[in-house]
């Protein structure tokens, strides 16, 4: 792996294991003595290699495997198959150094703790992180500055909207200052305007700080503003990796198509 | 390990915090949990009242279950239920991605939670106590409490990898709270929670001595009231091996098939 790749992802595969019920009483007692057994491969030999400093998000229809490929690569999930190298280490080892060197903002999972205020969570992040003092006090104010939240932080977590919250959110994954950002879908249910302040703030974040980003996002104009590059992801499989100009090619839609018509075309007769 | 005890100390803080807000509903269950022993006093005092030999003299038998709702309390634990819902619907995913052990949040909850109950429950045993001070005999000897602390933080330890160990099966089972209720039963009966050990017939005592439920709540207490031979303390070891080292292998395993549901 090369020192300047932040991600190396090689035949990386996932099979999930299951067990199918027919419906029905006679089908829970069938399965009780003779259970059907699945497989399915929700990601399947993807190859993929992010330089440190870039932006790129992963698109795909719901089930295609995006998700399930950040889980692998944040080290949630353990691969059933190939070589994955995220910042130098495996990340199913859940080593200090890697978890201390990324952060995962889930758009529908809160990170911060919801009966205290966002500070109180900051608090224990400086413990987890073994931030410094000076180091501390100073993040917290550049970040909540950035966002626009000084005056939420000391508002507990569950009296805020969802615009505060997911820019509260960011202060918390962004405070040990991590060279490597998760955003599953950042932007989910959020308004315009709370939209837009989080898309600047990351584009920020990667040119001021030199972050690397994995975004995953239905909201095509998040992505289009953010990611210089972009991986299609479906049934498992990266179809295309490129950047807009050349998805607009290969999808042969206009030079001027907006990003959902383009995906549109790019997984028409999808089953 | 001084920035994971750093961690759970503030951790531990913050869920007092949180938990002062159910400060009303943890004082009814510290009530709760002292009237069970309180009905076996009335009981046994009249049951010796009008002519019953129990096995143990009327102060064993009251300084026991005096004190046993502050030893099943500390070493206790509601960590099970919590775990298998977060390993189910993914909210372990928040924690997998962080520095930090996993289980240190829940730990913490069961600490403050300790922290909590220990004020709570005092005012109901020590009340107890005054009703039945005349047979009560509380050890003068600090041997006996000295051994008395260790025994009770082991047996704490090992109803917590317990929890964990049952919790830990929700990585392959859609709902653990069968195998969960089972055990809490079991406890209940064999860990003499609710009724003294030795008051069961001598037939049983062999298995009663040996088995794992034993050392999670009596232990402690016979230590402190004086009815322990040194092998029980080799026992108590020989079971906190096997539950914590169950609970890490079960915990690893199932890692290794987590499936992280949701986001």
């Amino acid at each position: 792996m090369r020192s300047d790749d932040a991600i190396r992802a090689t035949q990386l595969t996932k099979v999930y294991k299951y067990s199918e019920q027919a419906p029905g009483l006679k089908g829970a007692v069938k399965g009780l003595f003779k259970p059907v057994r699945r497989e399915r491969t929700a990601v399947d030999a993807v190859t993929l290699t992010l330089p440190k400093g870039q932006v790129i998000g992963l698109l795909g229809p719901n089930g295609a495997g995006k998700t399930t490929t950040i889980k692998m690569l944040c080290g949630l999930l353990r691969p059933t198959g190939g070589e994955l190298e995220v910042l130098g280490h495996q990340p199913h080892k859940r080593s200090f150094d890697f978890l201390s060197r990324i952060s995962v903002v889930f758009g529908q999972k809160s990170m911060l703790w919801w009966d205290v205020s966002t500070y109180d969570s900051l608090l224990i992040h400086r413990e987890m992180y073994a931030i410094p003092r000076p180091v501390f006090d100073a993040s917290v104010a550049e970040l909540t500055e950035r966002l626009d939240v000084a005056h939420l932080i000391n508002i507990p977590v569950r009296k805020l909207s969802l615009g505060q919250r997911m820019r509260c959110e960011l202060v918390l994954a962004l405070l040990h200052g991590p060279d490597l950002l998760f955003a599953d879908e950042p932007t989910v249910g959020l308004d315009v305007v709370a939209k837009l302040a989080l898309r600047n703030f990351l584009a920020e974040l990667n040119r001021d700080h030199g972050t690397t980003i994995v975004l995953t996002s239905h909201d095509m104009s998040d992505v289009a503003a953010l990611c210089q590059r972009i991986a299609l992801i479906d049934h498992g499989v990266i179809g295309f990796d490129g950047n807009l100009q050349e998805l607009r090619q290969r999808s042969g839609q206009h030079a001027d198509a907006d990003l959902d018509q383009v995906l549109a075309a790019m997984f028409r007769g999808r089953s | 390990m001084t920035r994971q005890l750093r961690l759970l100390r503030i951790l531990t803080v913050q869920e007092v915090r949180m938990m002062m807000n159910h400060r009303g509903w943890l004082f009814l269950l510290q009530v709760a949990n002292v009237l069970p022993p309180a009905i076996a006093l009335l009981v046994w005092h009249g049951a010796v009242d009008q002519g019953a030999d129990p096995p143990v003299s009327t102060t064993y038998l009251t300084s026991y279950l005096v004190l046993v709702s502050v030893v099943a309390m500390v070493t206790s634990s509601w960590t099970s239920g919590f775990l298998a819902a977060s390993i189910r619907l993914g909210g372990l995913n928040s924690w997998l991605v962080r520095p930090c052990s996993t289980h240190l949040s829940y730990l913490a909850n069961n600490s403050a939670e300790k922290l909590l109950k220990l004020g709570l429950i005092a005012p109901p045993v020590v009340v107890l106590g005054l009703v039945f001070r005349h047979d009560l005999r509380l050890p003068g000897e600090p041997q006996r409490w000295l051994h008395f602390l260790p025994a009770l933080i082991i047996a704490a330890a090992m109803t917590f990898a317990f929890d964990i160990l049952i919790g830990s099966l929700a990585f392959w089972m859609e709902d653990i709270a069968a195998i969960d209720r089972l055990r809490y039963l079991l406890a209940r009966l064999l860990s003499g929670g609710l009724v003294p050990l030795a008051l069961f017939p001598a037939v049983f005592q062999p298995f009663l001595a040996a088995q794992p439920f034993r050392f999670l709540v009596s232990f402690p207490l016979e230590v402190l009231l004086g009815t322990t031979h040194a092998i029980d303390y080799a026992y108590q070891a020989g079971w906190f091996v096997v539950l914590v080292g169950g609970a890490v292998l079960v915990w690893r395993r199932g890692l290794r098939d987590y499936q992280g549901a949701g986001a």
